[in-house]
Formats: C-alpha cells, structure tokens, sequence
C-alpha cells in the first residue's frame, strides 16, 4: 500500500504538485489568520495606550493627600507593564496676579504615560526648577523664561523651557517637577494616573487590588475609556473573526475544488481498481490516505509561510513582530486535514455511481 | 457559432460551470465584503470612538485663564468671554461642515436654591442641549440634519430617568437632571423640584427647576446639574452665551502635513491643507466661521482616535489584501482544473482545424463571460454580507443604510478583478492544453 | 524501400506523396526515431488501410497526415502543398480544409448536440451552414438525431456524426483512426458501408486499422513495422478507380 501511494504521488506529479500547493496555501492562510487573531487583543489594547490613564487613584481627603510610597503600591499593584504618573496640584498667582493652576509631576512618567501630549521640549529631570507651561497658561506669564509665581506668600521662580499643548485642561496649567512642587507649597500628590494595560477584565482586576493596598483613595476607571476600549476590540475582534471564515471558506472551496478534480481524474484507476476486486472501503481508504499525505506536507509548509506572512502584517500594521505560536498547529492540522478528507470523499461518493464497465470502455 | 458555442457549454455543463463559478463567486464574496468594510471601517470606527467625546474644542479666545483641578472648577470665572449660541449654525457652512457629527456646548451657572424638602442646594450647574437640532437639513442647502447634543457626545453617560427637554423651558419652569452624588446628597430624585433664588443684584433669574432624572457621568459633573442651556442662560442671566463647544469630527489622521502652519504655507499647498479633513484644518475653520472663537483638538481623542484608526482600518486592509490573494487563488486553481478537464476537447478542436488563438479565445470568453456574471453576483452577496457583518458587529449605527454599503465604484473594480483573476487563472492551463500535442490528448482516453 | 514517387510528374494524382518522411522524438531516454524514411504516395480517390502492431509508427503516420504534426526531416506533400514547410497557423487552416478526421473515440463535443458538433468544423473552417450541417446528418443517415447529445445516442450513431463532421467540409483525405475500433458488430457493418459508399462517390479515405477485416475493404494495404514502411503496392491510375 505504502509503495503505491508513493508511485501515485510521483507518477501524476503534476497533478500530486497541484494539490500541494492548494494545502500549502489552505494551511498557510489558516496559519497566519489564526495567529494574528491570536494575537490581535494584545495589540489592539496596546494601540490603546496611547489614550493614556484609564484608572485615576485619588486621595480621600486631597489636603493629606496619598502616602508618600503610593507610588511603590500602584505599581506593586497595577503590574509591571502599567505606566503611572503622580499629580499633585496648587493653585498660585502668576506675576501678572492671574490665578493658576500648578501641577507637580514627575515628567518621565508623564512623558510615557500621556503620548498625545505635545511639547516643545520637554524639562530635563536634573534641573528641579525647570517648568513645562501650558499654552493658555503662558499668555498669562510675564516672562516664560522666567516665572515668577507666589503660593501663599512664598514666591517661587520657574524657568519654562517648553509650551504644552493638548487642547484640554492641560493647557491652563503650569507643570513642575514634584520635587519642588512638594518643598514650594508643602502639598503631596493627591492623584496617581494610572495605565492598567489589558482589556475590561484587567482593569477591574486591578482596580479592586488598587482599592486593597490603598484603602484610603477612591479608585475609579476612567469610564469612558474602559468602556470605549472594550467596545472597539470586541467589534474589530469580530470583523476578524468574520474575515477569517470567509477568507478560510474561500480557500477550502478551491482546495477543494482542485482535490477533488484530481480524484476525478482518477476514475478510471478507480474503475480499474473496483473491476479487479477492490472493495468500496480500500479504494476509498487509499483516495483518503493519499489526500492526508498531502495535507499533512501542506501543514508543514503552510505553517511556515502563514508565520512569516502573520509577521510581516503585524510588523507592517502595528510595528511590533507577531511570533510564530506552536498552538495553533494543531487546528490548523484539523483544518487541513478535514479539507483533504471531505475533498477525497467528495468525489468518491460521485465515482460510487459509476459503473466500472462504462468508464473502463472509455466513456 | 462562437457564442452558441458559448451557449451550450454554459447550458449544458452546468456542473463543471459550477465549480469555478463558486470559486469565483466566493472569491469576490470576500474581496468584496472586506473592501466594503475596509473603506467605510473608517466612518464606523470613528463612529464608535465617538465614546471618547469630542475631538475638537472650542471656546472664547479672549478667555480667562481656568482654574480647574480635576474637572472642578476651583475658582469659577465669573463673567469673562463669551461665544454666542446663535453663532453655531454657523458650523455647518463650513467646507467639512458633513463632517461634524456632533456639537456640544456648554455654560457652567452656579445654581444657588433649595429643595423641596429645604435643603439648601450650592451646585455647579451645566447648560447643555441634550438633543437639539442644529440644522433640519434643508434640502435647498444640500446640507444632511443634524440633530445633536451633550448626551450623544458623551454616550457613557447613564441616566434614571429621562433627559430634560430644552422646549419645556419658560420663563419660570425648566426641566433639570441631577448629578449622581449631588442627588444622593440633596436626597432628590426625578420628580423632585428645585426652587432657585435667583442671584441678587445681577440679572439673574428664579426659577422652577423640575428633576427628571438623576445622570451618572463617571467624572466631576456627578457633583453637579445637568440643565438644558436656554435655562442656564437664563439662570445666569447670559442670554445667548455659551462658554465653550465640544465638536466631534470625521477626521484624517493627523500626518506631517497636518501639522503645518496653514499660515506659512504657499496658497496652493494652504489650500490642499484646508481641503484635506484634518481636525487641524476644522479648527481652523471653525475659527473663521465663528468671530472670537479659538478651536483646538484635544490631542488625548484625536491623537489616540487616529492611532487605533490606523491600526484598525491599516489591519483591515491587509487582511483585504490576504483575501484577495486568497480568492485569487481560488479562482486560478477552479479555472485551472475545469481547463484542464477539457483538454480532449481542446485537442478535437485543434484537429479540427482550430487555430490556437481561435481555442484561446473561447476559453478565454468562458472565462470572462463566468468571470462577469459570477464576479457581479459575488458584488451583491459580497455587499449584503458586508451590510450584514456591519450591521452584527456594529449594531445599532441603524444610520448606515444598504445603500452605503452598497459601494458603485467597487462593481467595476471587483469584477475587473474577477476578470482579470479568472484569465490569468485561466492561462497557465490554457497554455498547457495548447502545447500538448493534440494527437497525444486525442489518443489519452481522458 | 528508397522507391521515390515522380511528383513532378504526377502532381495531380498523388494527394498525399512522403518522400524519405522522417519522426524522431527526443524525450528522457534518448531520441526515438517513430518514422524512419517512409516514402510512399496515395492518390485521389483511393482507399488505403494502414496496417502494423503496436509501435510501429502508425499513430505517427496518422499525426504526420492529419497536419497536426511536421515530419522531423523528408518531404510531405498533402493535395500539392508542402506540409514541412508550413507554419504552426498555416497548418491549423490548411489541416481544417484538407483533413476530416474519424477517430476511434468519436471525440463528439459532449455539450453540443450532433448538428453542432457538425457545425463545429464548418466554424473552423470558414462559416457555418446548418442546411448544409444538417444534410450531412442526413448523408450518414442521422437526419433523425440532428439535435440529440452525444450522450443520447448509441456508439455507431455517434461515429456516424464523427463521419459527417469529417466530411462537411468537402476535405481531399478522409483520415480514420480505428474507426470501428469501439464499435459491436452490428455498428461496425453500418460503418463500413458507409466508408464504401464514400469511396464510391470518390472520396480519398485514409484508414488506420488492425481489423483484418477492414483492411480487407481498402483497395491497398501500406504495412507499417519498426517505423519503416513494409510493403506499399503503388495504386493504379485514378481513372480505375472509379467504378
């Protein structure tokens, strides 16, 4: 049996070829879908960072404000992949006797954690008087240089280095470093920003850890960020999943189409085989075992090529590599392999109508 | 003879027609149906990240400095600039005026009263439309109606109760929605009255205010009063001010050109900046339509909106592309192998004194001829499944209609696709049925 | 065996005229050399069997007659012209006017109906005539099943349409591979006459056959063996021919 299944291969190596390449392509495209879909919660969540804090952690009581090591607690908490940036705020009268609000913050953190942020340059860590001014907030400074602003008597000069803009809130305040926020006005930060990477699961997980370690703040996602993030990956997820049935469809039906056409080709051996005493279950045993040969090569090529090709649209798309992921051979196996075996079925049940004697006088 | 030739084989072999015209038709099934996604997943996208509220602000450009720590309003202006209410229609004659899908004003009042049971009540309050039309879409304008507000701006805001509604607001009564943690407490619910003072020695006036319901916002708003904004004008005494307009805009994501100062540009390149939908060129449209205004993105929405845009449509395009590829292969394959099962067929032609163009043409014009009329179908079944994914995935958007997804210019793009797939498909075979020697085929008992 | 014919001097009468035709076949075990030097000549109106086991160039012969393959070397003259000399288009027009093909399997379009199969070859040839489509039919007594399928009709009435196809282009050589080759008994004797009564309306019929009893109808037997022409008894004057 083994040595006529190989001949066969060989002998219509065209046609054997042919059929190869269709599984090729079927496991292939059932490869990368599958490994991009696999993929695609991830990156899209990613993508949604860019957003910025979707948990706010507020202190009770804003005078006290939050411990001193709430930082070291959210990120024991939120997870290692969470961006955090504290806020604490004071309102001070610029030069010009406008009042203003005066955020201390760390800009590192900030700078990682709000990408929308647009900035002139941004202040150097090093320098604890440098100062980032918002945009409307600068038409109220005398000098953006040179900022001279009073917090309950204490006068405190800033240089500002660079305009923010964000077109929100933002713009009407004046950021400085923590550290001189702190020892200017004696406040504490009174706000963690938080970005709990993941989806809606995620968020809430963290939150109520949040809620654990800090029992003194108020932990609130932002809502419409959550919200939002988990209705748009669910609804791109879905129009995946769509698309990968319908492109999976679209190649098992000309997989099976061309399997099928060199089974057809195949009558005649068929009829030859039955008249010399093969029984229905051999014959079809052997149209089965030949198609799995070649669903199963078609595997091992498609599972490379569907890899490189999930690769290379995620690094097109979202810029980050999409690994080639062992867990999805096994389905695409099961894909290809009930492709093959419906495709060498198909036909059969079509020749089982045949008489042998018809078609070996060469209908 | 050449089209009864035709003829027949469509009619009489309608089994081995099938077979490519399924793969065909599947084919462009697909390409179709993800393209129509993929050109109008912009619209949707955009439509759903309208959670985010609006991409583009706007307010007096003579304004005071806020002082706001988390949305509260630390030090509230009293006076300062205003924009005027009746200036907003003005945003839909502006050139992306179809674009904007929703306008948001907003004027803060300070509402000083009690309550039924006497509770004194000390809130901020927001005027608000909360479904207003800002144009009936006439159609001598060409202009679509545009009805609008706060509650479709923010739509993660819930609500126990109903919203108020602008056109019951008289002189004496208005209806009011009242912040979560502000209702529970001023313990009132819908059904409830708030009676404002009025404020003494200025023009404000009192008030009935009715409680229709109680809002959960999710931010400081919770604190505060939802009114509708003819009332807060009147509250406040502001007759026509607003101090400030969110606008939710369809935009192109923002590349290195949209960045450009359209100031410093040549007329040319200014131009082709204002005609290209960056917010960037909204708001610089919006600040020519409304005097004194300043229009900004709000770079957290519009920034982000265009990255997840990017990536979602930029995924949606390439899978398109796979299918394509997919579908293209599918056809070539089924051409390929009804091709080759004709190769006797071919080979008796060639005897019979056919020339090798006059067999390729044939089999060429079957395929076109399959490729059309199955390509064409596949159009329609690709549409109504795109309308149909659409319409499943993002449900009730009940604005977009079939015939938005019904997209013209892709037919003759899909079906040239088809055509020019099912020929190149059809080639390699066609070519090979052509080497052959015909005697050899003739001889091969196929 | 070198016994070429005058065709200088008969260019009238020998319709097909091979002169040291030579067939080779280069494929993965060497060159094969399917015809070697064959030289005979047939002219109009005669009826000639060719006869050889298997292997002996016969489907070679049939190829190198019928125009749908050029001798690799020597010279083949179909009704005057030299088919050596042709190009791949001038020899798929010269074979529609000069060749009507019967085969063994009939090759009958299965999706046209006997007059369209019919009408096929006047299509190739230059337009289609269906009065005159249809009296072939009748010719070869299928008046009847004009517009039946292939599948509709028994074995000797589809060789029958095969036999009308090959004759409604008025074609100088009737070339017939096994043409009853897949026939019963019964089918095989209608066929025969019908070849007869072709012949005897004078027309040239080429007959490749391993029936000693088909051979037996043809006025001359050309033996084929190894790829070299065995016996070829030079036909009488076309003027004998006709009864």
């Amino acid at each position: 049996m083994g040595a006529m299944l190989r001949r066969s291969l060989v002998h219509r190596r065209a046609r054997s070829l042919s059929a190869l390449v269709a599984l090729t392509v079927s496991a292939a495209v059932a490869t990368a879908l599958l490994t991009l879909y696999a993929d695609l919660d991830s990156k899209l969540h990613h993508e949604f960072r860019s957003f910025g804090a979707n948990v706010v952690v507020t202190a009770a009581d804003t005078s006290k404000g939050l411990p001193a090591d709430a930082m070291d607690r959210v990120h024991a908490a939120a997870g290692a992949d969470a961006q955090a940036a504290e806020f604490g705020y004071a309102v001070a009268t610029t030069d010009r006797g406008t009042p203003v609000v005066v955020a201390g913050t760390d800009f590192a953190a900030v700078r990682g954690l709000n990408s929308w942020w647009k900035v002139d340059a941004w202040p150097s860590a090093a320098d604890a008087t440098t100062a980032l001014l918002g945009q409307r907030a600068a038409q109220f400074v005398g000098n953006e240089r040179n900022v001279e602003l009073t917090f309950a008597g204490h006068p405190m000069t800033l240089h500002g280095v660079g305009r923010l803009h964000t077109g929100g809130d933002e713009d009407s305040r004046i950021y400085i470093p923590m550290t001189a926020f702190m020892t200017w006005t004696g406040a504490k930060p009174s706000i963690v920003e938080v970005q709990v990477p993941g989806g809606s699961a995620q968020v809430e997980a963290a939150i109520a850890r949040l809620q654990q370690t800090m029992p003194g703040a108020k932990v609130e996602p932002v809502r419409q960020l959550v919200e939002g993030e988990k209705k748009i990956v669910d609804k791109t997820h879905a129009l995946m999943y769509g698309a990968v049935l319908l492109i999976a469809l679209t190649v098992a039906v000309s997989v099976l189409a061309t399997l099928s056409a060199s089974v057809l080709e195949r009558r005649r051996d068929f009829a030859l085989m039955k008249a010399l005493g093969g029984s229905q279950s051999t014959l079809m045993a052997m149209f089965l075992l030949e198609a799995l040969v070649l669903a199963l090569g078609g595997v091992v090529g498609g599972y490379v090529i569907g890899s490189a090709a999930a690769w290379t649209i995620s690094q097109l798309d979202f810029h980050t590599a999409t690994l080639p992921r062992l867990g999805v051979v096994p389905l695409v196996l099961l894909v290809n392999l009930s492709i093959a075996a419906f495709a060498a079925l198909f036909p059969v049940r079509v020749l089982r109508r045949l008489e042998p004697a018809a078609l070996l006088k060469g209908e | 003879m050449f089209l009864r030739l035709l003829m027949e084989s469509f009619r009489r072999q309608r089994r081995r027609k099938a077979l490519a015209g399924l793969a065909i038709l599947l084919g462009t099934t697909a390409v179709t149906a993800m393209l129509a996604l993929a050109t109008t997943i912009g619209d949707r996208i955009h439509k759903e990240l309208a959670t985010y509220g609006a991409n583009i602000v706007v307010y007096p450009a003579a304004d005071q400095l806020e002082v706001k720590i988390g949305g509260v309003d630390v030090k509230p202006v009293s006076g300062g600039a205003f924009l005027h209410e009746s200036d907003l229609k003005k945003l839909r004659g502006i050139f992306w005026a179809n674009n904007i899908t929703g306008v948001s004003p907003e004027l803060p009042v300070q509402v000083l009263g009690k309550t039924g049971t006497g509770a004194d009540v000390d809130a901020a309050g927001t005027g608000l439309w909360f479904d207003h039309a800002l144009s009936n879409g006439t159609s001598a304008s060409g202009e679509s109606a545009l009805k609008t507000g706060a509650v479709t701006m923010h739509p993660w805001w819930k609500i126990a109760g109903v919203w108020p509604r602008e056109d019951h607001t008289t002189a004496e009564n208005a209806e009011v929605v009242v912040g979560s943690a502000l209702a529970e407490r001023l313990k009132v619910g819908a059904g409830d009255v708030i009676q404002v003072a009025g404020q003494p020695g200025n023009t404000s006036r009192a008030m009935t205010l009715h409680v229709v319901g109680v809002a959960s916002t999710g931010d400081s708003l919770d604190n505060g009063l939802l009114l509708p904004l003819n009332a807060a004008q009147r509250i406040a005494g502001t007759p026509d001010a607003v101090r400030r307009i969110e606008v939710s805009a369809r935009t192109k994501p923002e590349d290195a050109f949209a960045r450009k100062d359209p100031d410093s540009l040549s007329p040319k390149l200014k131009e082709i900046w204002y005609c290209r939908p960056y917010a960037n060129s909204i708001a610089y449209q919006i600040r020519e339509a409304i005097p004194g205004a300043r229009a900004e993105q709000i770079r957290q929405v519009e920034q982000s909106e265009g990255t997840v845009l990017k990536r979602i449509s930029g995924l949606m395009w390439l899978i398109s592309g796979a299918a394509l590829l997919a579908a293209a292969f599918a056809v070539s394959a089924a051409m390929a192998t009804t091709i080759l099962e004709r190769q006797a067929e071919i080979g008796l032609m060639r005897s019979l004194g056919a020339s090798k163009t006059t067999v390729a043409m044939l089999f060429y014009a079957e395929a076109g001829l399959l490729a059309i009329f199955a390509g064409g179908l596949g159009y329609l079944a690709g549409s109504g499944l795109a309308a149909w994914l659409g319409a499943r995935i993002f449900e009730g958007d009940g604005g977009v209609a079939l015939h938005s997804l019904l997209i013209p210019v892709l037919f003759p793009v899909v079906v040239a696709l088809a055509l020019v797939v099912a020929i190149a498909g059809s080639t390699p075979a066609i070519r090979r049925a052509l080497t052959t020697d015909p005697s050899a085929i003739l001889r091969a008992n196929v | 065996m070198d016994n070429p014919i005058d065709l200088e001097t008969r260019p009238d009468c020998a319709v097909i005229a091979l002169h040291k035709v030579t067939r080779e076949y280069t494929g993965h075990a060497g060159t094969v050399r399917a015809l070697d030097h064959a030289s005979f000549s047939i002219v109009a109106g005669e009826w000639v069997a060719i006869t050889g086991p298997s292997g002996s160039g016969k489907s070679t012969l049939v190829n190198l007659i019928g125009c749908l393959d050029r001798p690799t070397d020597g010279e083949l003259r179909i009704d005057g012209a030299n088919v050596a000399t042709m190009s791949a288009t001038e020899l798929d027009s010269f074979r529609a006017d000069k060749i009507g093909f019967i085969f063994q399997q009939f090759h009958l379009i299965p999706y046209l109906s006997a007059l369209e199969n019919v009408m096929l070859a006047q299509y190739f040839h230059s337009m289609t005539d269906e009065k005159e489509a249809r009296a072939a039919l009748e010719r070869v007594g299928l008046g009847h099943r004009a517009e039946h399928l292939p599948s509709e009709m028994s074995g000797g009435e589809q060789q029958r349409a095969c036999i009308a196809r090959a004759l409604i282009n008025n074609p100088p050589i009737l070339l017939a591979d096994e043409p009853t080759g897949n026939l019963d008994a019964a089918n095989q004797k209608i066929v025969a006459e019908l070849l007869q009564d072709l012949h005897a309306h004078g027309h040239t019929i080429v007959m490749v056959t391993h029936d000693p009893e088909m051979a037996s109808l043809a006025q001359r037997r050309i033996a084929l063996s190894h790829g070299k022409v065995f016996c070829h008894p030079v036909g009488g004057p076309v003027v004998s021919l006709k009864k």
